[in-house]
Formats: structure tokens, sequence, C-alpha cells
């Protein structure tokens, strides 16, 4: 291809052309079958180079955000086991053994066991060399919990992620009625908006909360719906949560 | 420092597309839906690595869809993304053949009601392609075209940019380095073709 055809087309994909020599390099193009092959490799190119700066930008963001944001299970010796193998097993014994087993399952499961169980702690992320730290956000990360829940009450702008906070913290504050007050307002929230921030993290813990606050059914209720849906983001929880524990929850509740 | 920014969906679309505020939109894709997207694919077999890779190609994928205008608002960004990492790690599972995978690719299944993303998601081939390519061209050349074509700067901006002497020394080290990229891809007909797929997409 001749020099100046190239610096034409190159012109052209620039736009440093006049609108009259762009309408004539587009009909050079469509006649053209060599020029139009030139075209596509110089369109070609251009992708290349924009699909590589945006995968450089993702990987840089992925370097500064460091360690994500992950719910990671408490180290405080509860262990999630897979009850529901643990039942059928149980109700093997229980031919031999007949209510023994059955009696130890029953008394044994109840609203704080299940919470204490399943509760996971939600680790903030921390974005390196972010200077401008949220004070809220701070406090949250220092576990500091009261001053999480006074940051709260101070702030003029309330976002679903400050009522988040606000409601982990009043968990570990074994302030449930705050709790799901807090978690039951982002689900309101989101249920009139097209945006649903921290939709999948309210349900789960609103379910424990209520769980904690006395209110079973409504929990058990939100744990199954969370372990029905695969794309909520705390179903491989919920789905550790054996059917059984829920339904003895809940016959106890009827009493 | 980046400010932190709260974005609504529309707003993140917007500053995506138009690109003013792509940095933080990034970063706020990472601090909204992370974890989702990390949850989702380390509950069906991923590890945390997997996780991080997955999550990092569904952003690009994301932000590709949006720049060429075919993001619709047919579902929220969160449910999109969860689409698209699932089709990635979809992918990536099917890539892997283990025994162990069958039941997971059963498990993982389409949803009907997932947002399609099949305009979004881009074989990991040519990915590969990719980056060998823009390596292949030097960081000079790279970082020229780059600040030309991707963060539309002007060539007097160039010039102090990139410290040299004139404009018409930027234009004629910018003209060299697309031709010897044209000059890769014409030498790799296979990353040719998928990289024309990808801009057709």
């Amino acid at each position: 291809m001749l020099p100046n055809k190239e610096f034409l087309l190159i012109d052209y994909l620039d736009k440093n052309l006049s609108p009259e020599e762009m309408v004539q390099v587009e009909s050079m193009i469509r006649n053209d079958k060599q020029l139009a092959k030139e075209w596509a490799y110089l369109k070609m190119a251009v992708g290349a180079v924009e699909r590589n700066a945006i995968q450089e930008q993702v990987v840089s963001a992925r370097q500064n955000f460091g360690k994500m944001t992950r719910p990671a299970t408490k180290t405080s010796g509860a262990v999630v086991r897979n009850m529901y193998t643990t039942a059928l097993r149980a109700a093997a014994i229980l031919i031999v053994v007949l209510g023994g087993a059955m009696f130890y399952k029953y008394s044994t499961v109840n609203n704080t066991s299940l919470y204490q169980q399943n509760f996971t702690d939600y680790t903030l992320s921390t974005a390196r060399g972010e200077s401008n730290q949220d004070a809220i956000e701070e406090a949250y990360r220092n576990k500091n919990w009261n001053a999480v829940m006074k940051g709260f009450n101070q702030s003029a702008v309330k976002t679903n992620e400050y009522y988040f906070l606000s409601g982990m913290a009043a968990l570990e504050l074994k302030k449930y009625p705050q709790a799901v007050s807090s978690f039951e307002h982002i689900l309101n929230v989101n249920a009139n908006s097209s945006d649903k921030y921290f939709q999948d993290e309210a349900e789960y813990y609103l379910a424990l909360a209520y769980l904690m606050n006395h209110q079973i059914d409504k929990g058990v209720s939100m744990l199954n719906q969370i372990k029905a849906n695969k794309n909520q983001v705390y179903n491989p929880l919920a789905r550790q949560i054996s059917a059984t524990d829920l339904k003895i929850l809940e016959l106890k509740n009827q009493k | 420092m980046n400010a932190k920014i709260n974005f609504s969906d529309a707003a993140l679309a917007e500053a995506i597309k138009d690109k003013r505020n792509l940095n933080q939109a990034i970063n706020f894709l990472y601090q909204e839906h992370a974890a989702v997207t990390r949850s989702f694919i380390m509950g069906r077999g991923g590890s945390e690595q997997d996780a991080d890779d997955i999550f990092q190609e569904t952003v690009i994928s994301f932000i590709e869809t949006v720049q060429k205008g075919k993001f619709r608002f047919e579902s929220g960004i969160r449910t999109f993304l969860i689409a698209i990492s699932k089709n990635l790690w979809l992918n990536e599972l099917r890539k892997r053949q283990r025994s162990d995978n069958r039941e997971r690719l059963f498990e993982i299944g389409r949803n009907p009601e997932d947002p399609d993303v099949t305009e979004a998601i881009v074989d990991r081939e040519l990915k590969q392609h990719l980056q060998n390519l823009l390596a292949g061209l030097g960081d000079s050349c790279r970082n020229i075209l780059t600040l030309f074509y991707y963060e539309n700067l002007s060539m007097k901006e160039m010039v102090a940019h990139l410290h040299y002497e004139n404009e018409q020394v930027v234009r004629n080290k910018k003209y060299k380095c697309l031709q010897q990229l044209t000059g890769m891809l014409k030498e790799n007909p296979v990353a040719a073709k998928q990289i024309a797929e990808l801009i057709n997409k």
C-alpha cells in the first residue's frame, strides 16, 4: 500500500480530515478491497489497544483493592457441619436408641445455637493507599461497634452501606431489634429502587437477627428463601444450615 | 488519592461510558460487587485465585459492554455481573474437565431468568493473544497508542505528557507504532480474526 494512502486512512481514523475528505475516504474504503483490508487492520489495532488499556486499569484496581470484602467464618469454634447427614445418621441410631438421640437433637437446637453456628464476620475491604477513610468504615474495621452506631446516628447521609454496618454493629452488641430495623430498612429501600446495594448481605444477616429477636418464623422463612436462590451471595452459607434444624426451631416456636 | 464515590447503577454506567471517572467506577465495582461473585465462585468449586481472576475478567467484559452501548439496563448491574461471572466460570470448569466438575456444571446450569451476557463473554485464548500482542509492541508504543486512542489526549497534551520535542515527532512516532501493531496483526491471522470478532461483537 502506498504510504500516502496509509496516512490518509490514519487521518480518517483520527478524524483529522474535513467532512468532504471523510466522505471521500469512506467511498474509497467501500470500493477498494485492499484499502478496506488495511482499514480493518487499523480498527483491530485500536481495538486491541483499548482492550489492553481497560485490562491494565482493572488489574491496577484489583491490586489496589487488595483484600476484598468477604465473609470469613468466625474462629469462635463454631463448626459448620452438614447437619443433614448428621440427622440421617441420628435417625439410624434412633432405631436402636429410639428417643434418646432425638431428644438430644431436639434439646440442643435453638435460635442461639443456629445463630452462633452460622454467624460469620463481615470483613470490610481495605483499599490500600486510600487516604480519605470513612469514619464509620474505619470504626467498623477496628471493631469499635459503639463508634459505628454513634457515627451512623450522627451521619446526615445514611447509605445502604451505613445501614448495613450499623446493623452488623448492633448484632455484635447483641442489640437485635436495632439490627433487624437496620437490615429491614435496606430491603425496604431496595424494594423501591433498581439498585440493590447490600441486598444479599442484609437478607442473610436479617434472617439471623430475626432468630435472635425471637421472630423465628420470619428468620426461618428468609433462610429458606436464601437456600433456594443460587444467585444469592450467601446461598452457600445458608445451604449449610440443615432443614431439620430449621424445622426443630419452627416446632419449638409453635409451642 | 481518589475520593470514594457512591454510584447509582445509571451513574456507574455513565461513568464507565464517558471514561471521565472510570477509575472510581472500577473501584466502586470492586467495593460493591466483588464479594458477590467471589462467594458465588468459591461456593462452586473455585479457589480464591479463581474468584479474583473471574471477577477481574467480569469487570473488563462489563466495561466493554457498557462502552459499546450494549448494556441496556434489562437487569441491574449486580445481576448482570453475576451472570457474566457464572458464564465465565462455566467456561472455565468445562476447560478444566475435572471429573467432579460435571456435577457443578449441572448445579450452576443456566437459569432462564439470567440476563443474556453472550456478547460480553470473551474467550480466554483471545485475552492471551491480546496480551502477547501488546507486550510485543513495547512500552513506548503501547503508551503512545493508549494515550491517543484510549485516553483521547490531543497531540499537544501528549507532547507535554511524554516530553517529546514537538507534535510532529509524536505524530510520526504514533504512525510508526500503529504500523508496527497492524504489521503484527497481519503476521498473526488467528489473533487478528479473534480481535476482529471482539470488536464486532
